[in-house]
């Protein structure tokens, strides 16, 4: 069996395919070769299903990859040098200092794929009708000043909104569209990426054909399949067998395997996606339960879970905030790392025979490992875990706000940019506020830290806001993760970042 | 086969045994289902006996370290992404997957042999309320609505084996009533009814014991489906809580690493697949034994 | 004739009723509804508009009459999560999945028929028993067990047919259909084994041997056309089942057929989706069981003329050979 691993190692320095690791947190655009003729259509995999077509109703980051083709934003935020540009905007400014106006003039040569042309109205329409609460939670209207001008109003301040045009839940549809057919309207863009409804299989294929009146560069592919393989062992299979030219999420433990295969290139990069570990903390067993709560946390070795899971690119996380943002804070007074002796001696303080249930959703199965890590780790500190699965459904159900049954659940987020995008988890009433927490300090510092002009003032704000959810282990932060795009070698075109919403806008395989 | 006088005489001999002696002594003759049945009692001896020889740490204890070890003279069958030989975990499955198997196949005998068995006694309006049910049912496939009843209860291993359960109840309603169809109008029953006997009581004690044989197929070959249902369950992600090591969810756990570890697919399917095959060997093998004329 | 299909379609109907109302009842029970999934982001306004505007804020029974009503005028309704009418949803869908219904009952029989024959020949030898056994393999084994290693031998290591979807015509077929037609094959050759055992003996072929008609020619001609009932009768069911999608087989080769588009549905409580599939699945295999009888007639003239009295006619043909499940 040695002779064979050694083989194997042997092989892999001979041919050690193209493996880009990139350091830190970055956005790329791959580069590639310029090709006389370029391959007309291609399939790419997508590893989570794509339900709907319409960016005003769900907001995650598989949807993303298909708002990134089909529709724009009114802004772009380019996440590597971290500023804002016009994209269906041609100019942009706070109206005034408070924070709760911004001022825009459309560009004039935009025209939707059902060949109306965009107009200030179409804002209004799809700023009125978005339900991600990105939008809502400080939306309050659009006043339309000519045909290409206009001013989006908000309920209250909110220094971050500019990010948030340029998020895909503030993508624009048409509003012609949507009132000539409510159901589907909302898939009329204006991106360079048109939905072939001929050819679209809901919820396994999205066929897209490029939009030859693209007001920006036109794509060199003509025809793109995205194509769900949920499974990331299959992806895998299907890539290597040239079934598709790009996918993302290759199973760590088979990055290995792929980065033999001479035809592919792999990218990895670490993410600011984060695993975290979430206490019920209105209800149950760990609620005003602070020794609980410490006691699993010390009883919790981090670099374990990421072993198991396999991820070799993982960060284990300290604070319970985006490493990437901007008032990101970790130097503790408190030491809650892994310290078994610790956890053992508050599971003695609390009586020992310390039970409690943690609900996992198995449509991942990093979930279902790291759950049997947490339950085995806790096994051995004296607290018994029972781990109950659940499917999507049953863990949205169970977890949301008002009526939250579990008791602690493993969960993910995927993190923006800007620093109030945490209040998802931490504010009163948020679905995404998978701890329930209800802690009236918490809720303050959020208002406080999204309206506040003053830097150092917010700065101050989210460390407290940070030392108050760590020390009092609200939640657990588990690890940020990596991940991979990994694709046919010369493929090139598409832009791979850190946030994990890549666009394929312009990918391109040259003919051979 | 021609008649002749060596037959002949076997045929007398077959006379002097009991209905279960004879079936016994066909049974004995088919080798498929001896090997089956033999199959069937090592792998009842280890199900039933492991947790007196076994350290259950050796099933459940994980050794990141040692985590996706190739198959060696210390891990037979390798270890899996926690570090656990796959060996013991599949020995130690064969628990939880026969205890499924028959479970599941208990909860659907409980429902569907006395449905069958009221609908095919009564006949009439009975008869067709139950059958129309049941083909309601039927109409959804099985696997879905094992998919739903676990969707509705949540899972766990106790839901698991109702899950599949209920979806093989239709079976056995069909099939119990069938065999009850053939026997209701027998002289014993008449008469049963002609001394004033219950219908509850003819049913349980002369109806039912006399269509015992094809229930005894259906419930050995629905014992081998269920463990196959569960299974597929456990692979849409549907399956029993960890750290057990069901073979399903083994078999799913290893689908996430079959490019380079195929073993960990291969060994618990291995493990499915020979009980399951034992499981219908005995089946056919019964019902020949029962039944003599399909056999020929 | 179209009196005898008027009473199938009549017959339909309470099936379509009662399991429509069975998904609903047991959908409703289960934890959480398909708002919970559409509406993760929704503010609480929005949520409650939805909800009213879905019928959640009324009882299952309400949303139920109203699902009804629409199938009544023929409308299966709108997915709430694909926002997609579900008739639009199923047509998207079926073409993949008649194709790998038909080809893995089209694998079942070019294994099973020839198998169930050889078995027949040279009953009770070495070549019956291990025909039999190797026939119970393909129902032993895991659905998706054995695509994984198909996949790992064809897809992986030999390239030589894709491992995923539906985009390469025949080649994109193979494997899957592999896969479930192994898995129908127990029954098929067990059923084709046992009729011919049973034509074999009887008088007519005797006569035909006696007559000096070559064995293969008695075996083609007169044994396997006589026999044809029963194995019809199982290539109906068969190909109805599969006809409701094959959801683990699906699941594997990443197919797009209706099993995974009714089992997505089930975990994101799209009752309607879910109901919608069922009932077209119901008339499908309903469709099938018609050709089947068809069939029969032209396999068997003796049964054309009786068409006028369906009842005495399915008394003629007996019960239908068990079918067994397993996990696709």
């Amino acid at each position: 069996m040695k002779k064979w691993v050694s083989l194997i190692l042997a092989m892999m320095m001979l041919c050690s395919a193209a493996a880009v690791w990139a350091e830190g947190l970055t956005t790329t655009v791959v580069q590639g070769a310029e090709a006389e003729n370029y391959k007309k259509q291609i399939d790419i995999a997508l590893a989570s299903q794509i339900t709907t077509l319409d960016p005003g109703l769900v907001s995650n980051v598989q949807h993303y990859y298909l708002f990134n083709m089909v529709y724009d934003t009114l802004l772009f935020y380019d996440n590597s040098t971290k500023e804002l540009s016009g994209k269906l905007a041609k100019s942009f400014e706070w109206a005034d200092d408070t924070y709760t106006k911004i001022h825009i003039v459309l560009r004039d040569d935009v025209v939707f794929h059902n060949g109306e042309p965009l107009t200030a109205e179409d804002i209004a329409c799809s700023l009125d009708r978005t339900t991600s609460t990105l939008v809502t939670n400080s939306y309050d209207h659009v006043d339309v000043l000519g045909p290409y001008e206009l001013d989006i109003v908000l309920k209250q301040p909110n220094v971050d909104f500019m990010y948030v045009l340029s998020h895909n839940s503030s993508a624009i549809v048409s509003k012609k569209a949507l009132e000539a057919n409510p159901d589907l309207g909302g898939s009329i863009g204006t991106g360079p990426w048109v939905i072939d409804m001929d050819n679209y299989v809901a919820g396994d294929t999205i066929a897209l054909v490029r939009n030859d009146k693209y007001w920006g560069e036109l794509p060199k592919t003509e025809k793109i399949n995205l194509r769900l393989i949920s499974n990331a062992s299959s992806r895998l299979v299907a890539l290597q067998n040239k079934e598709v030219v790009l996918m993302t999420s290759v199973n760590p433990t088979e990055l290995m395997l792929a980065k033999m295969n001479k035809d592919l290139t792999i990218y990895e990069f670490p993410t600011a996606q984060m695993y975290y570990f979430a206490f019920n903390n209105t209800s149950g067993p760990a609620a005003d339960n602070l020794k609980l709560r410490q006691a699993v946390a010390y009883a919790i070795n981090h670099e374990d879970l990421f072993l198991a899971t396999g991820d070799e690119g993982a960060t284990p996380a300290t604070s319970f905030w985006g490493w990437h943002m901007k008032y990101y804070f970790d130097q503790f007074d408190l030491d809650l790392s892994y310290n078994p002796e610790k956890a053992k001696e508050l599971v003695a303080e609390l009586g020992g025979n310390v039970t409690l249930h943690l609900m996992v959703n198995t449509s991942s199965s990093d979930y279902r490992i790291m759950s049997e890590v947490i339950q085995d780790q806790c096994r051995q500190v004296g607290i018994q875990i029972i781990i109950d699965e659940v499917d999507s459904a049953g863990a949205t159900a169970n977890s949301k706000y008002a009526s939250a049954q579990h008791e602690a659940m493993l969960y993910s987020i995927n993190m923006n940019d800007w620093d109030s995008d945490m209040g998802r988890l931490l504010s009163v009433g948020s679905n995404t506020n998978k701890a329930v927490l209800n802690n009236e300090r918490v809720t303050e510092l959020l208002a406080l830290g999204v309206s506040t002009t003053d830097e150092a003032k917010r700065a101050e704000y989210y460390k407290e806001l940070q030392i108050l959810v760590h020390d009092n282990c609200f939640y657990i932060p588990l690890y940020y993760t990596s991940d991979t795009v990994a694709y046919q070698k010369d493929t090139s075109g598409m832009r791979i970042s850190y946030s994990r919403d890549h666009d394929y806008s312009y990918i391109a395989v040259p003919e051979n | 086969m021609e008649p002749n006088q060596k037959t002949v005489s076997v045929a007398k001999k077959y006379r002097k045994r009991s209905a279960f002696g004879e079936i016994w002594h066909r049974l004995r003759k088919n080798k498929g289902a001896m090997i089956g049945g033999i199959l069937l009692l090592i792998l009842f001896a280890v199900a039933l006996t492991i947790d007196f020889w076994l350290d259950q740490e050796l099933v459940i204890g994980q050794n990141l370290r040692a985590r996706l070890k190739a198959p060696s003279a210390a891990h037979w069958f390798g270890t899996d992404e926690m570090g656990r030989d796959l060996f013991w975990r599949v020995l130690y499955g064969s628990r939880y997957s026969l205890a499924i198997g028959f479970v599941a196949v208990f909860v659907s005998f409980i429902v569907g042999v006395p449905l069958g068995a009221v609908a095919g006694y009564f006949g009439g309006a009975v008869e067709t309320v139950i059958m129309r049910i049941t083909d309601i049912f039927s109409a959804v496939p099985a696997i879905l609505m094992a998919v739903v009843v676990v969707s509705v209860l949540g899972s766990s291993t106790i839901n698991l084996m109702i899950a599949v359960g209920v979806s093989s109840i239709p079976g056995f309603v069909r099939v119990t009533r069938a065999a009850v169809l053939t026997v209701r109008n027998e002289e014993y029953v008449e008469a049963a009814k002609a001394l004033g006997k219950s219908n509850l009581y003819i049913i349980f004690v002369h109806v039912l014991p006399n269509c015992l044989s094809p229930i005894i197929v259906q419930t050995t070959l629905r014992v081998a489906s269920a463990i196959v249902s569960a299974s597929s369950l456990s692979f849409l992600g549907l399956g029993i809580k960890p750290p057990a090591p069901e073979w399903g969810a083994l078999l799913t756990a290893g689908r996430n690493y079959i490019l380079g570890y195929s073993y960990l697919t291969f060994f618990p399917g291995l493990a499915i697949m020979i009980t399951v095959l034992a499981f219908n060997l005995l089946g056919d093998g019964l019902r020949d034994a029962m039944d003599p004329k399909l056999k020929r | 004739m179209t009196k005898y299909i008027f009473k199938r379609i009549l017959m339909l109907i309470p099936v379509i009723i009662g399991v429509s109302l069975l998904i609903f009842i047991m959908l409703d029970l289960a934890p959480g509804t398909v708002l919970d999934i559409i509406a993760n982001d929704y503010s609480p306004e929005q949520l409650e508009e939805l909800r009213h505007q879905l019928g959640y804020d009324r009882s299952v029974f309400y949303r139920y009459g109203k699902y009804m009503w629409d199938l009544v005028h023929g409308d299966l309704g709108i997915s709430y999560i694909y926002k997609t009418p579900v008739w639009d949803l199923y047509m998207q869908r079926l073409p993949s999945t008649l194709k790998l219904a038909g080809a893995s009952v089209l694998v079942s029989i070019l294994l099973s028929i020839p198998l169930g024959i050889l078995a027949a020949r040279k009953h009770g030898s070495i070549t019956d028993n291990v025909s039999m056994v190797a026939a119970l393999l393909g129902l032993s084994m895991p659905n998706f067990w054995l695509g994984l290693m198909l996949i790992i031998l064809f897809s992986l290591n030999l390239g030589w047919f894709p491992s995923s979807g539906d985009t390469e015509g025949i080649k994109s077929l193979i494997l899957p259909a592999i896969t479930i037609g192994t898995g129908l094959m127990a029954t098929l050759t067990r059923t084709t084994r046992s009729s011919m055992l049973d034509v074999i003996r009887s008088d007519y072929l005797r006569t035909a041997r006696a007559k000096g008609v070559p064995e293969k020619a008695v075996i083609r001609k007169h044994a396997l056309k006589n026999a044809l009932i029963p194995i019809i009768t199982v290539i109906g069911t068969q190909m109805g089942r599969t006809l409701g999608g094959s959801v683990v087989t699906e699941n594997v080769f990443s197919w797009p057929g209706i099993g995974r588009l009714t089992i997505e549905a089930v975990k994101q409580r799209d009752t309607i989706t879910v109901t919608g599939c069922i009932i077209m699945s119901v008339i499908m295999i309903s469709i099938i069981q018609l050709i089947v009888d068809i069939a029969y007639a032209f396999v068997d003239p003796r049964l054309k003329s009786q068409y006028s009295t369906a009842s005495k006619r399915r008394k003629r043909i007996g019960r239908t050979p068990e079918v067994r499940a397993n996990g696709t």
